[in-house]
Protein backbone atom coordinates (compact mmCIF):
# COMPACT_ATOMS: atom_id res chain seq x y z
CA UNK A 1 0.00 0.00 0.00
CA UNK A 2 0.97 3.42 -0.82
CA UNK A 3 1.49 5.74 2.15
CA UNK A 4 -0.50 8.59 2.16
CA UNK A 5 0.44 12.10 2.99
CA UNK A 6 -3.12 13.18 3.59
CA UNK A 7 -3.51 10.77 6.55
CA UNK A 8 -2.01 11.25 9.96
CA UNK A 9 0.48 14.07 8.12
CA UNK A 10 0.33 16.67 11.25
CA UNK A 11 2.16 13.65 12.19
CA UNK A 12 4.48 11.98 10.01
CA UNK A 13 8.08 12.91 8.62
CA UNK A 14 8.95 13.39 4.79
CA UNK A 15 11.76 12.52 3.38
CA UNK A 16 13.84 11.79 0.33
CA UNK A 17 13.25 7.91 -0.96
CA UNK A 18 15.93 5.84 -0.19
CA UNK A 19 17.81 4.86 -3.37
CA UNK A 20 16.46 7.78 -4.91
CA UNK A 21 19.81 9.90 -6.45
CA UNK A 22 18.36 13.18 -8.03
CA UNK A 23 20.53 15.35 -10.64
CA UNK A 24 19.00 18.85 -10.99
CA UNK A 25 18.56 21.24 -14.13
CA UNK A 26 17.19 24.39 -13.98
CA UNK A 27 15.86 26.40 -16.84
CA UNK A 28 13.77 29.41 -16.59
CA UNK A 29 11.18 29.22 -14.00
CA UNK A 30 10.82 25.04 -14.61
CA UNK A 31 13.54 22.16 -13.20
CA UNK A 32 14.16 18.80 -14.42
CA UNK A 33 15.35 15.99 -12.75
CA UNK A 34 16.91 13.10 -13.49
CA UNK A 35 16.37 10.44 -10.61
CA UNK A 36 19.85 8.00 -11.19
CA UNK A 37 17.97 5.25 -8.37
CA UNK A 38 14.71 4.78 -10.75
CA UNK A 39 16.12 6.00 -14.31
CA UNK A 40 12.77 8.29 -13.93
CA UNK A 41 12.90 12.04 -15.57
CA UNK A 42 10.95 14.87 -13.82
CA UNK A 43 9.47 18.30 -14.68
CA UNK A 44 8.89 20.31 -12.01
CA UNK A 45 7.62 23.89 -11.30
CA UNK A 46 9.31 26.16 -8.79
CA UNK A 47 6.93 25.13 -5.53
CA UNK A 48 7.62 21.35 -6.27
CA UNK A 49 10.72 21.64 -6.80
CA UNK A 50 11.49 23.67 -3.68
CA UNK A 51 9.44 20.97 -1.54
CA UNK A 52 11.78 18.05 -3.12
CA UNK A 53 14.78 19.89 -2.58
CA UNK A 54 13.63 20.48 1.18
CA UNK A 55 13.44 17.48 1.74
CA UNK A 56 16.68 15.77 0.18
CA UNK A 57 18.39 18.03 2.89
CA UNK A 58 16.26 16.76 5.59
CA UNK A 59 13.17 14.89 7.06
CA UNK A 60 10.17 17.21 7.43
CA UNK A 61 6.72 16.91 8.53
CA UNK A 62 3.63 18.69 6.04
CA UNK A 63 3.85 21.86 8.28
CA UNK A 64 7.27 22.45 8.82
CA UNK A 65 7.66 21.65 5.13
CA UNK A 66 5.37 24.48 4.36
CA UNK A 67 6.81 26.95 6.80
CA UNK A 68 10.82 26.27 5.43
CA UNK A 69 9.22 26.85 2.34
CA UNK A 70 7.60 29.99 2.84
CA UNK A 71 10.47 31.53 3.84
CA UNK A 72 12.90 30.10 1.24
CA UNK A 73 10.52 31.03 -1.49
CA UNK A 74 9.72 34.71 0.47
CA UNK A 75 5.99 33.77 0.52
CA UNK A 76 2.77 34.84 2.43
CA UNK A 77 1.92 32.10 4.78
CA UNK A 78 -1.50 30.90 3.76
CA UNK A 79 -3.38 27.56 5.04
CA UNK A 80 -3.51 26.87 0.80
CA UNK A 81 0.05 26.97 0.44
CA UNK A 82 0.14 23.77 3.58
CA UNK A 83 -2.82 22.27 1.22
CA UNK A 84 -0.51 22.39 -1.75
CA UNK A 85 2.66 21.11 -0.39
CA UNK A 86 0.77 17.96 1.14
CA UNK A 87 -0.24 17.29 -2.39
CA UNK A 88 2.77 17.53 -3.71
CA UNK A 89 4.13 15.32 -0.96
CA UNK A 90 1.06 13.12 -2.40
CA UNK A 91 2.48 13.17 -5.80
CA UNK A 92 5.84 12.48 -4.80
CA UNK A 93 4.97 9.31 -3.04
CA UNK A 94 3.43 7.98 -5.59
CA UNK A 95 5.92 8.85 -7.94
CA UNK A 96 8.00 6.93 -5.58
CA UNK A 97 10.66 9.88 -5.10
CA UNK A 98 9.27 10.68 -1.23
CA UNK A 99 8.52 7.74 1.55
CA UNK A 100 7.85 8.39 5.34
CA UNK A 101 10.73 8.55 7.50
CA UNK A 102 11.59 6.03 10.10
CA UNK A 103 10.71 7.15 13.42
CA UNK B 1 37.52 3.80 -53.98
CA UNK B 2 34.54 5.19 -54.56
CA UNK B 3 31.74 2.99 -54.65
CA UNK B 4 30.37 4.01 -58.04
CA UNK B 5 33.70 3.80 -59.39
CA UNK B 6 32.88 -0.31 -59.50
CA UNK B 7 31.60 -1.56 -62.86
CA UNK B 8 28.16 -2.42 -62.86
CA UNK B 9 28.77 -6.23 -62.92
CA UNK B 10 31.86 -5.89 -60.22
CA UNK B 11 29.25 -4.16 -58.14
CA UNK B 12 27.14 -7.21 -58.50
CA UNK B 13 29.36 -9.60 -58.04
CA UNK B 14 30.80 -8.04 -54.99
CA UNK B 15 27.28 -7.77 -53.25
CA UNK B 16 26.38 -11.25 -54.07
CA UNK B 17 29.89 -12.67 -52.97
CA UNK B 18 30.56 -11.68 -49.24
CA UNK B 19 29.13 -8.32 -49.45
CA UNK B 20 30.53 -4.83 -49.70
CA UNK B 21 32.11 -2.69 -47.11
CA UNK B 22 30.14 0.62 -47.76
CA UNK B 23 31.82 3.23 -45.58
CA UNK B 24 29.01 5.67 -44.87
CA UNK B 25 31.40 7.98 -41.94
CA UNK B 26 29.78 6.54 -38.46
CA UNK B 27 28.90 3.23 -39.45
CA UNK B 28 30.65 0.32 -41.97
CA UNK B 29 27.84 -1.40 -43.23
CA UNK B 30 28.24 -4.88 -45.46
CA UNK B 31 25.44 -5.05 -47.86
CA UNK B 32 25.24 -8.27 -49.32
CA UNK B 33 22.75 -9.02 -51.92
CA UNK B 34 21.95 -11.03 -55.28
CA UNK B 35 19.11 -9.24 -55.93
CA UNK B 36 20.09 -6.65 -59.66
CA UNK B 37 17.52 -4.19 -59.02
CA UNK B 38 18.94 -3.62 -55.58
CA UNK B 39 22.52 -3.02 -56.56
CA UNK B 40 21.10 -0.36 -58.81
CA UNK B 41 19.74 1.84 -57.25
CA UNK B 42 22.57 1.45 -54.57
CA UNK B 43 24.82 2.45 -57.14
CA UNK B 44 22.59 5.40 -57.71
CA UNK B 45 22.27 6.13 -54.20
CA UNK B 46 25.94 5.42 -52.62
CA UNK B 47 27.77 6.52 -55.65
CA UNK B 48 30.15 8.81 -53.71
CA UNK B 49 30.47 6.73 -50.69
CA UNK B 50 33.87 4.86 -50.11
CA UNK B 51 34.42 0.95 -50.60
CA UNK B 52 36.12 0.10 -47.17
CA UNK B 53 38.71 -2.50 -48.55
CA UNK B 54 40.15 -2.40 -45.03
CA UNK B 55 40.58 -5.52 -42.82
CA UNK B 56 36.81 -6.92 -42.90
CA UNK B 57 35.11 -5.61 -40.38
CA UNK B 58 31.94 -3.75 -40.83
CA UNK B 59 30.09 -2.50 -37.28
CA UNK B 60 26.54 -3.92 -39.11
CA UNK B 61 26.11 -6.70 -42.20
CA UNK B 62 22.78 -6.60 -43.59
CA UNK B 63 21.94 -8.90 -46.05
CA UNK B 64 18.75 -8.66 -48.07
CA UNK B 65 18.21 -11.85 -50.08
CA UNK B 66 14.96 -13.92 -51.71
CA UNK B 67 13.38 -16.32 -49.21
CA UNK B 68 15.33 -20.07 -49.05
CA UNK B 69 13.99 -23.33 -48.22
CA UNK B 70 10.19 -23.97 -48.23
CA UNK B 71 9.33 -20.04 -48.56
CA UNK B 72 11.55 -19.86 -51.50
CA UNK B 73 8.62 -22.05 -53.62
CA UNK B 74 6.80 -18.84 -53.56
CA UNK B 75 9.84 -16.75 -55.45
CA UNK B 76 8.06 -18.38 -58.69
CA UNK B 77 4.84 -16.47 -58.22
CA UNK B 78 5.19 -13.75 -56.09
CA UNK B 79 8.97 -13.17 -55.36
CA UNK B 80 9.83 -11.78 -52.19
CA UNK B 81 13.16 -10.21 -50.03
CA UNK B 82 14.03 -10.71 -46.39
CA UNK B 83 16.37 -8.65 -44.53
CA UNK B 84 19.37 -10.76 -42.49
CA UNK B 85 21.02 -8.63 -39.87
CA UNK B 86 24.10 -10.57 -38.93
CA UNK B 87 21.61 -14.31 -40.13
CA UNK B 88 18.85 -12.70 -37.73
CA UNK B 89 15.60 -11.76 -39.54
CA UNK B 90 13.77 -9.44 -37.67
CA UNK B 91 11.47 -8.51 -40.10
CA UNK B 92 8.89 -10.17 -42.22
CA UNK B 93 9.49 -10.67 -45.95
CA UNK B 94 8.17 -8.25 -48.10
CA UNK B 95 7.44 -8.22 -51.96
CA UNK B 96 11.33 -7.93 -53.69
CA UNK B 97 9.92 -4.46 -54.90
CA UNK B 98 10.53 -3.60 -51.75
CA UNK B 99 14.08 -4.55 -51.49
CA UNK B 100 15.67 -0.87 -50.82
CA UNK B 101 13.41 0.29 -48.39
CA UNK B 102 14.09 -2.88 -46.62
CA UNK B 103 17.65 -2.51 -46.84
CA UNK B 104 17.61 1.62 -45.62
CA UNK B 105 15.19 0.22 -42.77
CA UNK B 106 17.66 -2.16 -41.77
CA UNK B 107 20.45 -0.26 -41.45
CA UNK B 108 18.61 2.38 -39.36
CA UNK B 109 17.00 -0.40 -37.50
CA UNK B 110 21.33 -1.66 -36.80
CA UNK B 111 21.77 1.99 -35.41
CA UNK B 112 18.68 1.96 -33.40
CA UNK B 113 19.63 -0.75 -31.28
CA UNK B 114 23.09 -1.39 -31.35
CA UNK B 115 24.66 2.60 -31.39
CA UNK B 116 24.58 2.90 -27.90
CA UNK B 117 27.72 5.46 -27.66
CA UNK B 118 25.87 8.07 -29.04
CA UNK B 119 22.73 9.45 -27.71
CA UNK B 120 20.51 8.91 -30.50
CA UNK B 121 16.87 11.07 -31.49
CA UNK B 122 14.61 10.43 -34.24
CA UNK B 123 15.99 13.65 -35.98
CA UNK B 124 16.72 15.09 -39.02
CA UNK B 125 20.39 17.08 -39.08
CA UNK B 126 21.50 19.91 -40.81
CA UNK B 127 24.62 22.13 -40.73
CA UNK B 128 25.26 25.81 -41.84
CA UNK B 129 28.40 27.85 -41.28
CA UNK B 130 29.73 25.38 -38.35
CA UNK B 131 26.23 24.56 -36.31
CA UNK B 132 24.19 22.21 -36.81
CA UNK B 133 20.23 22.41 -36.95
CA UNK B 134 18.55 19.60 -35.15
CA UNK B 135 14.59 18.93 -36.26
CA UNK B 136 12.89 16.12 -34.10
CA UNK B 137 9.60 14.72 -34.98
CA UNK B 138 7.93 11.84 -35.47
CA UNK B 139 7.40 9.69 -38.93
CA UNK B 140 5.15 12.15 -40.69
CA UNK B 141 6.17 15.72 -39.02
CA UNK B 142 7.40 16.74 -42.38
CA UNK B 143 10.90 16.52 -41.31
CA UNK B 144 12.55 14.48 -44.15
CA UNK B 145 11.05 16.73 -46.71
CA UNK B 146 12.59 19.50 -44.62
CA UNK B 147 15.57 18.22 -44.22
CA UNK B 148 15.44 17.40 -48.21
CA UNK B 149 14.69 21.09 -49.39
CA UNK B 150 17.16 22.35 -47.40
CA UNK B 151 19.67 19.87 -48.40
CA UNK B 152 18.77 20.80 -51.90
CA UNK B 153 20.18 24.66 -51.24
CA UNK B 154 23.24 24.75 -49.45
CA UNK B 155 22.84 23.04 -45.86
CA UNK B 156 25.24 20.42 -45.09
CA UNK B 157 22.86 16.95 -44.79
CA UNK B 158 24.25 15.13 -41.81
CA UNK B 159 20.89 13.24 -41.83
CA UNK B 160 17.22 12.84 -42.32
CA UNK B 161 16.69 10.32 -39.57
CA UNK B 162 19.22 10.23 -36.51
CA UNK B 163 20.95 12.94 -34.51
CA UNK B 164 24.03 11.51 -33.32
CA UNK B 165 24.92 13.01 -30.35
CA UNK B 166 28.63 12.42 -29.01
CA UNK B 167 28.27 12.28 -24.93
CA UNK B 168 32.12 13.07 -24.78
CA UNK B 169 31.68 16.44 -26.61
CA UNK B 170 27.80 16.79 -27.51
CA UNK B 171 28.98 17.57 -31.00
CA UNK B 172 27.10 15.53 -33.56
CA UNK B 173 28.24 13.09 -35.75
CA UNK B 174 27.18 13.41 -39.90
CA UNK B 175 25.42 10.07 -41.13
CA UNK B 176 24.56 11.34 -44.91
CA UNK B 177 22.58 8.06 -46.00
CA UNK B 178 19.79 8.78 -48.68
CA UNK B 179 17.09 10.22 -47.46
CA UNK B 180 13.71 8.76 -47.21
CA UNK B 181 10.62 10.71 -48.95
CA UNK B 182 7.46 9.46 -48.79
CA UNK B 183 3.88 10.27 -50.45
CA UNK B 184 3.42 13.36 -51.98
CA UNK B 185 6.81 14.62 -50.86
CA UNK B 186 8.63 12.81 -53.91
CA UNK B 187 6.81 14.92 -56.23
CA UNK B 188 7.62 17.89 -54.45
CA UNK B 189 11.29 17.17 -54.13
CA UNK B 190 11.27 16.59 -57.70
CA UNK B 191 10.11 19.92 -58.39
CA UNK B 192 12.61 21.42 -55.82
CA UNK B 193 15.37 19.92 -57.57
CA UNK B 194 14.53 18.16 -60.81
CA UNK B 195 18.39 16.98 -61.29
CA UNK B 196 18.37 15.17 -58.28
CA UNK B 197 19.31 11.60 -58.15
CA UNK B 198 15.94 9.89 -56.80
CA UNK B 199 15.37 5.69 -56.59
CA UNK B 200 12.34 4.45 -57.91
CA UNK B 201 9.31 4.98 -56.16
CA UNK B 202 7.86 1.94 -54.33
CA UNK B 203 4.41 2.07 -54.07
CA UNK B 204 2.24 -0.09 -51.16
CA UNK B 205 4.84 -0.11 -48.09
CA UNK B 206 3.59 0.15 -44.69
CA UNK B 207 4.78 4.08 -45.40
CA UNK B 208 2.65 4.54 -48.51
CA UNK B 209 5.25 5.75 -51.49
CA UNK B 210 8.97 5.22 -50.79
CA UNK B 211 11.51 6.96 -53.00
CA UNK B 212 15.17 8.05 -51.61
CA UNK B 213 17.12 10.74 -52.48
CA UNK B 214 20.69 10.67 -53.23
CA UNK B 215 22.45 13.05 -50.62
CA UNK B 216 24.54 15.66 -51.97
CA UNK B 217 28.22 14.84 -52.96
CA UNK B 218 29.48 17.35 -50.75
CA UNK B 219 28.04 15.91 -47.74
CA UNK B 220 29.26 12.79 -48.07
CA UNK B 221 32.79 13.99 -48.51
CA UNK B 222 32.70 15.63 -45.18
CA UNK B 223 31.20 12.90 -42.69
CA UNK B 224 34.44 13.32 -40.95
CA UNK B 225 33.32 16.60 -39.88
CA UNK B 226 30.83 16.77 -36.78
CA UNK B 227 29.06 20.01 -35.18
CA UNK B 228 27.91 21.49 -32.05
CA UNK B 229 23.86 21.50 -32.55
CA UNK B 230 22.61 25.33 -32.16
CA UNK B 231 19.32 25.05 -33.04
CA UNK B 232 16.57 22.37 -32.14
CA UNK B 233 13.25 22.85 -34.18
CA UNK B 234 10.30 20.64 -33.67
CA UNK B 235 8.44 20.46 -37.56
CA UNK B 236 4.71 20.05 -38.26
CA UNK B 237 3.85 20.40 -41.53
CA UNK B 238 0.03 22.09 -41.85
CA UNK B 239 -0.95 22.43 -45.47
CA UNK B 240 -1.46 26.24 -46.47
CA UNK B 241 -0.47 27.12 -43.15
CA UNK B 242 1.12 30.23 -42.63
CA UNK B 243 4.63 29.72 -41.04
CA UNK B 244 4.87 29.87 -37.48
CA UNK B 245 8.27 30.01 -35.73
CA UNK B 246 7.80 30.15 -31.85
CA UNK B 247 10.35 29.73 -29.12
CA UNK B 248 9.95 26.69 -26.49
CA UNK B 249 11.34 26.88 -23.43
CA UNK B 250 14.41 24.60 -22.25
CA UNK B 251 12.93 22.85 -19.80
CA UNK B 252 9.32 21.58 -22.24
CA UNK B 253 12.13 21.11 -25.20
CA UNK B 254 14.43 18.57 -23.04
CA UNK B 255 11.33 16.25 -22.58
CA UNK B 256 10.63 16.51 -26.02
CA UNK B 257 14.09 15.59 -27.32
CA UNK B 258 14.06 13.02 -25.14
CA UNK B 259 10.46 11.63 -26.41
CA UNK B 260 12.34 11.31 -29.74
CA UNK B 261 15.00 9.57 -28.54
CA UNK B 262 16.20 5.90 -29.49
CA UNK B 263 18.01 5.17 -26.15
CA UNK B 264 17.55 8.11 -23.40
CA UNK B 265 15.98 5.91 -20.83
CA UNK B 266 18.21 2.97 -21.38
CA UNK B 267 21.77 5.03 -21.37
CA UNK B 268 20.76 6.68 -17.88
CA UNK B 269 22.63 9.49 -16.29
CA UNK B 270 24.57 9.94 -19.07
CA UNK B 271 21.24 10.40 -21.55
CA UNK B 272 20.13 13.16 -19.14
CA UNK B 273 23.71 14.83 -18.75
CA UNK B 274 23.80 14.94 -22.88
CA UNK B 275 20.70 16.27 -23.83
CA UNK B 276 21.00 18.53 -20.64
CA UNK B 277 23.88 19.88 -22.24
CA UNK B 278 22.32 19.91 -25.81
CA UNK B 279 19.47 22.09 -24.38
CA UNK B 280 22.08 24.55 -22.85
CA UNK B 281 23.75 25.55 -26.01
CA UNK B 282 20.81 25.38 -28.09
CA UNK B 283 17.56 27.39 -28.82
CA UNK B 284 14.65 25.62 -29.19
CA UNK B 285 11.78 26.45 -31.92
CA UNK B 286 8.00 24.72 -32.56
CA UNK B 287 7.81 25.66 -36.31
CA UNK B 288 4.41 24.72 -38.27
CA UNK B 289 5.21 25.16 -42.15
CA UNK B 290 3.73 24.56 -45.49
CA UNK B 291 6.19 25.60 -48.30
CA UNK B 292 9.59 24.99 -48.29
CA UNK B 293 10.29 28.42 -49.49
CA UNK B 294 9.08 29.98 -45.96
CA UNK B 295 11.24 27.10 -44.30
CA UNK B 296 14.10 28.09 -46.36
CA UNK B 297 13.87 31.61 -45.28
CA UNK B 298 12.80 31.60 -41.99
CA UNK B 299 15.55 28.65 -40.78
CA UNK B 300 18.38 30.07 -42.85
CA UNK B 301 17.90 33.58 -40.76
CA UNK B 302 17.67 32.21 -37.42
CA UNK B 303 20.28 33.63 -35.48
CA UNK B 304 23.09 31.97 -33.13
CA UNK B 305 22.01 30.95 -29.44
Amino acid sequence: MIPSASRDSSEANWRLAEGCRLHWKAWDDEFVIFDEGSGDTHLLDPLAAEVLKVLEESPEEVSSLAHRIVARLDLAPDSDLTERVRELVERFVALGLVEPARP
Amino acid sequence: MKLGALSASELTARLARGGLDVDTGPFVVRVETEIPALADELRLLYQDFPVDEGDGLADFHVSVRRPAGPLGLRRWWRQQAMAYLDDVRPFEPLPIGMALPMLEWSINWCAATQANHYVMIHAAVLERDGRALVLPGVTGAGKSTLCAGLALRGWRLFSDEFALIRPADGQVDPWPRPISLKNASIELIRRWAPDAGLSTPVPNTNKGTVAHLRPPVGSVARTGEPAMPAWIVFPTFARDAAPRLTRLPRARAFFKLADCSFNYESLGLRGFTTLSRMIDGCDAYEFTYSSLEDALSLLGALPLP
